[in-house]
């Protein structure tokens, strides 16, 4: 009797620390919400930026003068920023830990399907051969239908192969991936060449990826697509851990491996083309985020895709806000989340105890 | 296998029988599986000898295919032609401009295959190559440094930028090798390691391109196609003699690469050290590499695609495997590169694009075809 309580007292410990991760990095989440209100070329104060917020939410709308300034800087240029933050940071994050688990490999991330180079080169169509794949769009929205079409085809490309196929093991899903990959990246090459330097310099910055284009026009697909991400990967987080085991494994348990991981390379990449054309691909994220949260709550897809979801959120969010105080301009947060991600990953790899994943 | 029935039912001198016959049989049987995989590296060695005497022929210059053999074999017996004589322009133009891009190709092919051969096995990674560990990362931004800042290592000699490659291409080994002192050197942690100094060195790059003008982004940014365009012989001895001395110690390490991939424990049991070993394999491979990419600029997808090739063709063993993608890596560099110069002639496209455009179907075919277990 007392072993048995023993155990469950251990149990709950052990389940206690991954909620108690989770809440931490909600709470961080709304911090970095905050800090990212508050900061910008004008000043405004932490909890001032909160009181403004609620103040128009609430429907109070300043007298005309500086007050509506405040009001006009939160709510229309830095509250849509900091949910895209938000949206875009918790969606990477869990299509990462998605596709890390359902393809059994720590290198996976939500690009490995290729989207981010069909995202390229549908950027790279657009500015510089000025082709829609919907005839009669020009502009900054033929730049994201194009995006957003053409990082759907690699993923489309290994579904089908895998559907056609009789199994369809990780590996030659990833490679499958790899292919068509190169493929369209020496397309989009090949156009940069011949391109002139104003166009690549355009390519280029578009496809390091930056929340400063997010508006309240385009940031309900965001919020949606992150939604629709973390909502059915939760819900699927107990499908995730199955597939972690040998292919024969998950058969006997009944569920068949294939369709399983078809059904989360369909939701990873629909969600994540979505995020990305809007963006740029901002890297980085969905790489590292779930594998940080592994290292403090190890591997259980049952925690780690809500744990991933809030870190993700609060890494981009605090990303973004030392890119914005960066320079005159600001910077992409692509940027800053590499500069300040890559030596704090280094330095939890070296903190680690176990490895999360052999 | 009737005959040894037969001979158990008789019970008359079945052991011998049995020997025999089985071992006849076995023996034939692997005859024929070497015999395969040592063809496959004849081939392809017959087809670098094939292309590399059509690939001098192409250019502005009309030189016959027997007739660039010819030249080669004269100027390496030494033969000299008078100043200014149809031959001497001949032998000239094979010699010193078509040549030293042959052997390059030849060269960066063969490295940067079994530089991914042996990379993918270290690993245990189907998706490990040799830019894994973050060296492409590194290279690039000595590259964007010189360019952007006009900071290179050597002050301003015409080696600048090759200088800065070679030196930033080693730093991000050099972090992962000072790592695992301080952690396990497990494969995963390694490869997320490589992936934390690629990133750190990719958003450096990035910070400076976007800081600079158009026009110097462009050129940054066209380096890192890759492209065999500036090849002459004077870079040829460096990267020769670093691919030469790594690809012979991953051959004659190959039975350690093939332990490797039992895992580090069944290795340990069977008195490797697998870790110093991994240590070991990631630094030649880097220095391999870093004197290729420093001349060339970054060339993808042959390190990756040559070895699967490879393995989806003979099988997983590394005793062939290594050589195979090595001769197969070398033919497929050198024939793109002669493609690179076909398509758009007189013009030329950097060989790094045909690689991707070849190679992507290629190996779409391949795994769609592949036998069970191959990877």
């Amino acid at each position: 009797m007392s072993g048995k309580d023993s155990m469950k007292s251990v149990y709950r410990k052990h389940v206690s620390r991954k909620i108690l991760f989770i809440i931490i990095f909600a709470i961080i989440c709304v911090i970095a919400f905050g800090l990212e209100l508050a900061m910008g070329a004008l000043n405004i104060g932490f909890f001032e930026s909160f009181q403004v917020l609620f103040d128009h939410l609430k429907g109070i709308i300043p007298e005309p003068g500086f007050e509506t300034t405040k009001d006009y800087t939160i709510w229309e240029l830095r509250v849509p920023r900091a949910i895209a933050g938000l949206a875009v940071g918790a969606g990477l994050g869990v299509c990462g830990a998605a596709m890390q688990s359902a393809l059994k490999n720590p290198l996976a991330d939500p690009y490995t399907t290729g989207i981010s180079s069909g995202a390229a080169l549908g950027a790279a169509l657009s500015i510089i051969m000025g082709i829609c794949v919907i005839p009669g769009i020009t502009g900054s929205v033929a730049v994201v239908i194009n995006a957003f079409v053409l990082s759907l085809i690699p993923a489309g490309v290994i579904i089908a192969v895998s559907v056609m196929k009789k199994s369809a093991s990780s590996t030659s899903m990833i490679l499958i991936g790899i292919a068509v990959m190169y493929i369209f990246s020496a397309m989009t090459s090949l156009m940069m060449l011949y391109a002139n330097s104003e166009n690549l310099a355009e390519v280029y910055i578009w496809n390091v990826g930056t929340l400063g284009k997010a508006t309240w026009d385009n940031i309900s697909f965001l919020v949606a697509g992150a939604l629709i991400a973390v909502i059915l990967l939760i819900a699927l987080s107990n499908k995730l851990n199955i597939l972690s085991m040998k292919d024969n494994n998950i058969i006997s348990l009944g569920e068949d491996p294939k369709k399983l991981r078809i059904i989360f390379l369909v939701i990873v990449s629909l969600v994540t083309a979505l995020l990305v054309s809007f963006t740029g691909s901002i890297g980085f994220v969905g790489l590292v985020a779930p594998h940080m949260v592994r290292t403090f709550i190890g591997s259980d897809n049952r925690y780690l895709i809500p744990a991933s979801a809030v870190f993700g959120g609060a890494f981009l969010l605090l990303a973004d806000c030392v890119a914005k105080s960066v320079g005159s301009t600001g910077l992409p947060v692509g940027v800053i989340t590499a500069l300040v991600g890559g030596p704090l990953f280094i330095l939890i790899l070296i903190k680690q105890r176990r490895n999360a994943w052999d | 296998m009737r005959d040894a029935r037969l001979a158990i039912s008789t019970g008359q001198g079945w052991n011998d029988r049995m020997n025999d016959t089985g071992s006849g049989e076995l023996k034939e049987k692997y005859n024929r599986y070497i015999f395969r995989k040592v063809m496959f590296v004849v081939i392809c060695i017959v087809g670098i000898v094939a292309i590399a005497g059509f690939s001098v022929t192409i250019g502005s210059r009309d030189i016959g295919f027997f007739r660039a053999y010819e030249l080669i074999w004269e100027h390496i017996k030494g033969t000299t032609y008078a100043l200014g004589s149809l031959d001497w322009w001949d032998d000239d133009i094979v010699w010193n401009s078509r040549l030293p891009r042959v052997c390059m190709a030849i060269i960066a092919g063969a490295a940067l295959a079994i530089a991914g051969a042996a990379m993918q096995s270290v690993m245990k990674n189907p998706l490990a190559d040799p830019y894994t560990t973050g060296i492409s990362s590194g290279a690039v931004f000595g590259v964007t440094l010189a360019l952007v800042l006009g900071f290179t290592a050597s002050g301003a000699s015409q080696y600048g930028l090759v200088l800065n490659a070679f030196i930033f291409s080693l730093i991000p080994t050099g972090i992962i090798i000072m790592m695992s002192k301080f952690t396990n050197a497990s494969p995963a942690t390694m490869i997320l390691a490589g992936v934390a100094v690629s990133f750190f060195f990719n958003g450096l790059t990035t910070l400076l391109m976007v800081g600079t003008d158009a026009d110097t982004l462009a050129n940054a940014y066209l380096w890192q196609i890759g492209t065999l365009e500036n090849a002459v012989w004077t870079s040829i001895p460096l990267m020769f003699v670093v691919t030469l001395v790594g690809s012979a110690f991953l051959l004659f390490t190959s039975r350690q690469l093939n332990i490797l991939s039992l895992g580090d424990d069944s290795a340990k049991s069977l008195g490797m050290d697998a870790q110093n070993y991994r240590l070991i394999c990631m630094l030649i491979i880097s220095f391999m590499i870093a004197s290729i990419i420093s001349f060339t600029g970054i060339i993808g997808f042959v390190g990756l695609v040559a070895p699967h090739i490879a393995r989806l063709t003979l099988g997983g063993d590394n005793r062939y495997v290594i050589p195979a993608a090595m001769a197969f890596g070398a033919l497929f560099m050198l024939a793109a590169d002669m493609l690179a110069r076909i398509v758009v002639y007189p013009g030329e496209m950097p060989v790094g694009i045909i690689i991707s455009f070849v190679g992507g179907p290629i190996f779409l075919y391949l795994i769609l075809k592949q036998k069970r277990g191959a990877l």
